[in-house]
């Protein structure tokens, strides 16, 4: 019983953990090429969420449509985002931009409250696989789905940064925007493209998240995304299999302090480990050590 | 230094102006004399909780009107806007006593302005009466201070009994909010109550306001074997607790308190409430309770909830009192408020010593996605 509890535990904790990769995939591409915290990044997984509650459950197409609608509808957002908000201050202090970002996460906010309130909604019930079954542990369909799909998009991720044009592209910009753009890169339309693909990790998280938490309101994206951001510091920001395996962990450590430590402290233990992370490698686990971050 | 002195000036004469324009208003209104019809009304009629604000004052409308018609009185409600803010609240209360000379407060709707009222009103001695204000320090206020909706303690104890004595549950878990008074409030008073009766609660796990992910505690809970999960908390978080206790296959009788009120409207999935049973104000089909949300409905066009229900029958046990006090002076009108034994739609209500209600609870069972009323 015992152990069967723990695996059941840990299963708990991939499951927290991979929600948190999804999101912690988009902070980091964007902070890694822009060098900017995006804090809207969390917002855009509300509006992914209600994006599908819209065109699901009100408009009534079909799902298919309305998973990709909900997407196309936050890649475009994400990209307006970059557009309006970051691009005219990209010469600026980074201070500017991240109070920019910052203000758009509250502009986001506010506008989803204006055209849904702040009732909550509710999220369509339509992942209906059967549960996986290992010996006495049963694992819902929520749970492997999360799983697989943030490993296949990390995967797929990989591959786009590591064996594309677009991918050569981004970390050329990445490592040096000024050399890249002498070279003959696009600095601006690589930026977007990060922020599009950001976006609409965003979305995918929403879905996935309110698959598993089926209940939607304007201020869904503020919990995850900062935990996300954490996971994100915690891997070393910038990184990709970074902001993974700090997703993971952190997901895991907060699944565990809650089942063998104490439930209402568990986001004093994961915020503790932050710190102590910070002092003592401050650019994160799989971060490189670089001489000016924000 | 010498800024502080000024600012203290400052103030001093400003409050000396703020002293002075009180004490022309009462001698001027002194002149006016008799009005002892005026009810006053304080609550939020607009912002974020214009929700609550509304609905009590159009239930406490609605009696007041009828109760008029029948007995040829002519009460008036005189309303105030507190939008919810504690000292627009106080003003409004002053202005009601001092301008209006209004007999008896009919308010306020949140429990914090409730609280700013009752203290405010100490003074005076008002007759204070609040149809929704829950926190227990309201009534401590002094005397002359009641209420119409039941108090969380109270529903705690009344839950620890019923889940003792009607569900004879020997184990209990329970999964809270650790942020929300009204959670932890529920947490320790049915805690207290259930292990005095005899009762063994075997995990009282805690969660952070805005977690939504209660996978881990669960699993604990599920392993512990209980007979019954306890969870005081506000619809959202029961919604998201009791799909994830499914996806667990956590099989047991789960119960909650009036914060599950409006819970089925935001499960995606009604099965997983399915027999679980929590308590309110007020069992739905309950016919009395049915016909007067078809009346509520007709009249204003919208549909009544338990505030405005609350705010009906709290306005009948007011009235009452003023119909047995000829003078209208306080201490009569406080004095019958606390031999208070009414029967309105909610049922008998009498006052405790503190002025908190003593009444009927509706116990509510969620059969096939719709509230019914819990018979064993």
């Amino acid at each position: 019983m015992e152990l069967s509890q723990f695996i059941m535990q840990f299963v708990n904790g991939l499951n927290v953990g991979s929600i948190y990769a999804l999101i912690a995939l988009g902070y980091t591409m964007v902070y890694g090429i822009a060098k900017l915290i995006n804090f809207a990044h969390g917002d855009l997984i509300m509006v992914g969420s209600y994006g599908v509650f819209y065109f699901y459950t009100v408009l009534k197409l079909p799902l298919w449509i309305a998973i990709v609608l909900a997407i196309l509808l936050c890649v475009i957002l994400g990209a307006l985002i970059e557009k309006i908000a970051y691009k005219p201050l990209r010469k600026a202090s980074k201070i500017s931009l991240l109070i920019t970002a910052i203000g758009m996460s509250y502009l986001l906010q506010s506008t989803f409250q204006l055209i849904f309130t702040a009732n909550p909604k509710v999220f369509p019930n339509f992942i209906n696989l059967p549960a996986l079954k290992l010996g006495d542990i049963l694992i819902g369909a929520n749970y492997y789905l999360t799983f697989l799909i943030s490993i296949f998009l990390l995967i797929a991720l990989n591959i786009l940064v590591k064996h594309t044009k677009v991918g050569r592209a981004m970390r050329a910009v990445s490592q040096d925007a000024g050399a890249a753009q002498l070279m003959g890169i696009d600095v601006d339309k690589t930026i977007s493209i990060t922020f599009m693909i950001g976006s609409g990790l965003a979305a995918i998280a929403g879905i996935l998240y309110c698959c598993l938490y089926p209940v939607v309101s304007p201020y869904l994206g503020a919990v995850p995304g900062i935990k996300a951001f954490i996971a994100a510091v915690l891997g070393g920001i910038g990184s990709i299999p970074g902001a993974v395996l700090g997703a993971f962990i952190l997901g895991m450590v907060e699944v565990m302090s809650k089942a063998y430590l104490s439930s209402a402290l568990s986001d004093t233990i994961v915020f503790s480990i932050l710190i102590i992370m910070l002092i003592f490698k401050p650019s994160g686990i799989l971060g490189k050590n670089l001489k000016e971050k924000v | 230094m010498k800024k502080l002195f000024k600012l203290s000036m400052v103030l001093l004469v400003a409050l000396s102006l703020v002293a002075c324009k009180q004490n022309e208003e009462t001698s001027t209104n002194v002149t006016t004399g008799e009005s002892s019809n005026i009810i006053g009304f304080v609550g939020p009629l607009e912002g974020e909780y214009s929700v609550y604000g509304n609905s009590v004052l159009n239930g406490a409308k609605l009696y007041l009107e009828e109760y008029n018609k029948a007995n040829g009185t002519n009460y008036v409600l005189k309303t105030y806007d507190s939008k919810g803010d504690n000292s627009q609240a106080v003003s409004a209360y002053h202005k009601l006593v001092e301008e209006d000379k209004a007999v008896a407060i009919f308010g306020g709707v949140t429990s914090g302005e409730s609280i700013a009222i009752a203290s405010a009103s100490q003074s005076y001695n008002t007759p204070v009466i609040s149809a929704s204000a829950t926190a227990v320090d309201f009534t401590k206020a002094g005397k002359n201070i009641f209420r119409g909706a039941f108090t969380d303690p109270f529903q705690a104890k009344v839950l620890a009994e019923f889940t003792f004595d009607t569900l004879k549950a020997k184990k209990v878990a329970i999964i809270y909010d650790t942020g929300s008074d009204y959670a932890k409030g529920v947490t320790e008073v049915f805690s207290k109550v259930y292990t005095e009766k005899g009762g063994n609660i075997a995990l009282s796990e805690g969660y952070n306001s805005g977690d939504v992910d209660f996978t881990s505690q669960l699993t604990k809970i599920k392993a512990e074997n209980v007979d019954v999960l306890l969870v005081p908390n506000y619809y959202k978080d029961v919604a998201l607790i009791l799909s994830q206790a499914k996806n667990l296959n956590l099989d047991v009788q789960i119960i909650g308190g009036d914060g599950w009120d409006g819970v089925l409207s935001v499960a995606s999935d009604v099965s997983i409430l399915e027999n679980a049973i929590f308590v309110n104000h007020y069992a739905p089909d309950n016919q009395k309770v049915v016909d007067w949300l078809e009346k509520y409905k007709t009249t204003y066009g919208i549909d009544g909830n338990s505030f405005s229900i609350l705010a009906y029958d709290t306005m009948g046990i007011l009235l009452e009192a003023l119909a047995k006090s000829p003078n209208k002076n306080n201490e009569e009108i406080i004095n019958n408020l606390a031999q208070t034994s009414y029967d309105g739609i909610l049922g008998h209500v009498e006052f405790d010593e503190n002025g908190d209600p003593v009444k009927d609870l509706g116990f509510i069972v969620i059969k096939n996605g719709v509230y019914t009323t819990y018979s064993k």
